[in-house]
């Protein structure tokens, strides 16, 4: 029988009992009611394997802010990895098929040893050529008051350092706002900037973004990281920090 | 619209994203479908592996094996969430596998960690906490203060400083609206 909701608002004791919230004098009206209430029986029937779900219930884990750019960075990390496999294999397979002959199988069976090391070392060559080595990694993080959060891997390349840089959260701006990226030294502190801008960048209508940048400074030696936003004027910085992050070798 | 246009123009929409994923585009779509589904699948971690470090590892091996096989991808069989959980569950059982994500423990510890329920079961107590999460405020905040304090409605008449008979009616309109939330959730009888 299908509980009968007039009813049940007159009694709305049926939810505190099934979810073991009546205070005790409560608790025991309820239950001499119940005992000859057919509408209330049904009630709790209905009610029960509500309250019991309760108890199934995941929990409320939430994950943390940065997992989103740290994700969209794994995917991308995968992707450059993806790059290099499919250049080096590329020469391997190439020197293979122009000296993995008859006439040179002797040859190469009596120097294998050496020439597995030296192909080792090319290999490592071609490795390190094929694409630039992850210098440091940033995770960005929200100053307080403010969101978004963000992660910039830096990649050693022969006229500098290339920055990946994924952003997520971060509010639109205003028409001719844009945002800012920079580097800061070791000495910078307010009214004695130690700072080089990386470059500028406005966000999608999500408040991402995801683009590279070059820069000649070395995170290794500016190693943290600010995001403001900034107006058009002089190239000092003006805005408010909004995300930061200290660079991960 | 009707609620089945809605869902199937949802669908194409993540599946476009998905084919943005599989063309080279892993910036924003990839971004995109971690809204949609990240803290689902960091859940779905927890539950599966115990450990919210693990849980996090799993939610990026997911959505990398995704642009892998994004190509690959055929929304005819599947929706993207589907892909996604299919995905993560064997991801999770690969962490699982991991030396480096058996935790040490000490001699007290060893009889604490409990087998993980089937995934069947952790995806019907991930629509539980979803459907909880659905229920207004007022309604939530009764709820919540009695099963997971653990108090009377008295208790939470004083702690929120409303009137008992507040308590009482948010706490039967909460529970149906809980039993409604379950239901448009497929969990009928739980």
């Amino acid at each position: 029988m299908p509980y009968d909701m007039n009813h049940s608002l007159e009694h709305p004791e049926v939810a505190g009992w099934v979810l073991g919230a009546l205070d005790p004098g409560d608790a025991r009206a309820f239950e001499e009611h119940l005992g000859s209430c057919d509408q209330c029986q049904a009630a709790v029937a209905e009610f029960e394997p509500v309250a019991r779900s309760f108890r199934l219930a995941a929990p409320a884990a939430e994950p943390p802010a940065d997992l989103e750019a740290r994700t969209v960075a794994a995917v991308q990390h995968a992707v450059l990895a993806a790059d290099r496999q499919v250049k080096t294999p590329g020469k391997a397979s190439r020197w293979w098929h122009l000296h993995w002959t008859d006439r040179l199988m002797p040859i190469f069976t009596a120097v294998a040893a050496a020439a597995v090391t030296a192909a080792v070392f090319i290999g490592v060559q071609v490795f390190q050529g094929a694409a630039p080595a992850v210098a440091a990694t940033i995770n960005l993080h929200a100053t307080a008051d403010h969101s978004g959060s963000g992660v910039a891997i830096a990649h050693r390349t022969d006229g500098g350092f290339q920055i990946r840089l994924t952003v997520t959260g971060l509010p639109v701006l205003g028409s001719g706002q844009f945002y800012e990226c920079w580097y800061a030294g070791p000495n910078n502190r307010p009214g004695h900037p130690d700072l080089i801008t990386a470059g500028t960048f406005v966000v999608d209508r999500t408040g991402s973004e995801t683009f590279t940048m070059w820069s000649a400074a070395d995170p290794g030696k500016f190693n943290t990281m600010q995001i403001t936003a900034e107006q058009p004027g002089d190239a000092s910085q003006h805005g408010q920090v909004i995300l930061y992050g200290t660079a991960q070798a | 619209m009707s609620v089945t246009d809605a869902a199937d123009r949802l669908a194409a929409e993540e599946a476009d994203l998905v084919a943005q994923i599989a063309a080279g585009d892993v910036g924003a779509p990839v971004a995109e479908l971690y809204r949609r589904y990240g803290k689902r699948l960091y859940r779905f971690g927890v539950q599966m592996l115990g450990n919210s470090g693990l849980a996090e590892d799993m939610v990026q091996e997911t959505f990398v094996r995704l642009w892998r096989t994004a190509g690959r991808f055929d929304a005819e069989k599947a929706s993207v969430g589907t892909y996604l959980y299919v995905i993560a569950r064997s991801v999770a059982a690969d962490i699982r596998k991991r030396p480096s994500s058996r935790p040490l423990l000490t001699v007290e510890d060893i009889d604490v960690p409990s087998q993980p329920d089937s995934v069947e079961q952790i995806l019907d107590s991930m629509l539980i906490r979803e459907a909880f999460e659905s229920l207004g405020q007022g309604h939530a905040q009764v709820l919540r203060l009695a099963q997971e304090e653990g108090l009377t409605q008295s208790q939470i008449a004083e702690r929120l400083a409303l009137p008992l008979g507040t308590v009482k009616t948010r706490m039967f309109h909460g529970i149906r609206a809980m039993r409604a939330a379950l239901a448009e959730r497929g969990l009928n009888a739980v």
